[in-house]
């Protein structure tokens, strides 16, 4: 090697990148593998903190099964009311149709009253 | 810190490679190194450095050994250098006053020549630049340099010699006292 080469490679001597480079670069590899729900969870704190506790694997099934106790109980107030409602309007039409009858009792009696006054006028 | 990263990375059991983030650590100067003395500008460089570890971590299953990796990265830093250079059309001619410092750690030796080198060589045509990057950075041999280029070994030689030819034309129309240790080997060579 020449003394001009020398100095050629001298000059070109191998310099660092910022203090931080790897890190970066390890950063973005991560997010780049990640698929979107895990860079989700990297970028939220609370999420990543929540959905990774045991506490959320605890409180979930008490929570479903809450759910689906209330739903059922509101499932069961409806059907006795609509049971109830049935049955007031049996009671109803059953009135209805008791005092139908009566008035049509009532009605040929008067007709029968009217017929045998006019019979003795 | 850095081994968790490691765990993103896909398993290759069957040889031994050092770990993504190793490879980083022992290279990031030699791909910065290029990307610095090819584009003479710090972001530039850096970019192009996080983007030839990126794409060496996409194609991490693909490597075969330790020289692979190097042999890789030299070839993939070389290639974005000159697609960077061709995307920032910088021209070849380098305005004194447009080149920032890069954070030189291990170079002690800044003359005034090294350092205006530096500058008449980031001037040079891009093949030329590189093939003198790689042949005196990275202490290349002829062969190496023509298969990471694409190029034939005799294309290399020829680039180099015009390269060397050119800096020293412009070194001594520019730097008339070249120290004698220089001038007495430029005197030999004409000999």
């Amino acid at each position: 090697m020449t003394p001009f080469e020398e100095e050629l490679r001298k000059a070109l001597a191998r310099c660092e990148p910022a203090d931080d480079f790897t890190e970066r670069v390890l950063r973005q590899t991560v997010n780049r593998e990640a698929p979107a729900s895990k860079r989700w969870l990297a970028s939220n704190w609370f999420a990543s903190h929540w959905f990774a506790s045991n506490v959320f694997w605890r409180v979930v099934p008490v929570a479903a099964l809450l759910v689906v106790l209330f739903s059922a109980a509101f499932g069961y107030r409806e059907h006795v009311r609509r049971v109830h409602g049935e049955a007031a309007k049996e009671q109803l039409l059953m009135a209805i149709h008791i005092a139908g009858v009566q008035l049509h009792d009532a009605q040929m009696r008067v007709k029968s009253i009217e017929k045998s006054e006019a019979v003795k006028q | 810190m850095l081994a968790s990263f490691d765990t993103y990375l896909p398993a290759n059991t069957a040889i031994s490679l050092p770990s993504f983030a190793e490879v980083i650590e022992t290279h990031k100067a030699m791909v910065y190194s290029i990307g610095w003395h090819f584009l003479r500008d710090r972001s530039a460089a850096e970019e192009l450095a996080q983007e030839v570890f990126l794409q060496l971590h996409r194609n991490w299953p693909a490597m075969k050994s330790g020289a692979h990796i190097i042999f890789w990265l030299r070839k993939a830093a070389s290639h974005r250098a000159i697609d960077a250079a061709r995307k920032l059309k910088r021209r070849q001619e380098m305005q004194l006053e447009e080149t920032g410092e890069p954070t030189v750690l291990e170079r002690v030796h800044d003359t005034f020549l090294s350092s205006y080198l530096e500058r008449i060589i980031a001037s040079l045509p891009e093949k030329q630049r590189m093939v003198v990057i790689l042949r005196y950075q990275e202490e290349m041999e002829v062969e190496e340099i023509a298969r990471v280029l694409n190029m034939k070994p005799a294309t290399v030689k020829t680039q180099l010699a015009r390269a060397l030819e050119l800096l020293r034309a412009k070194a001594e129309r520019r730097l008339g006292h070249l120290n004698e240790r220089t001038k007495a080997a430029h005197a030999g060579e004409d000999a």
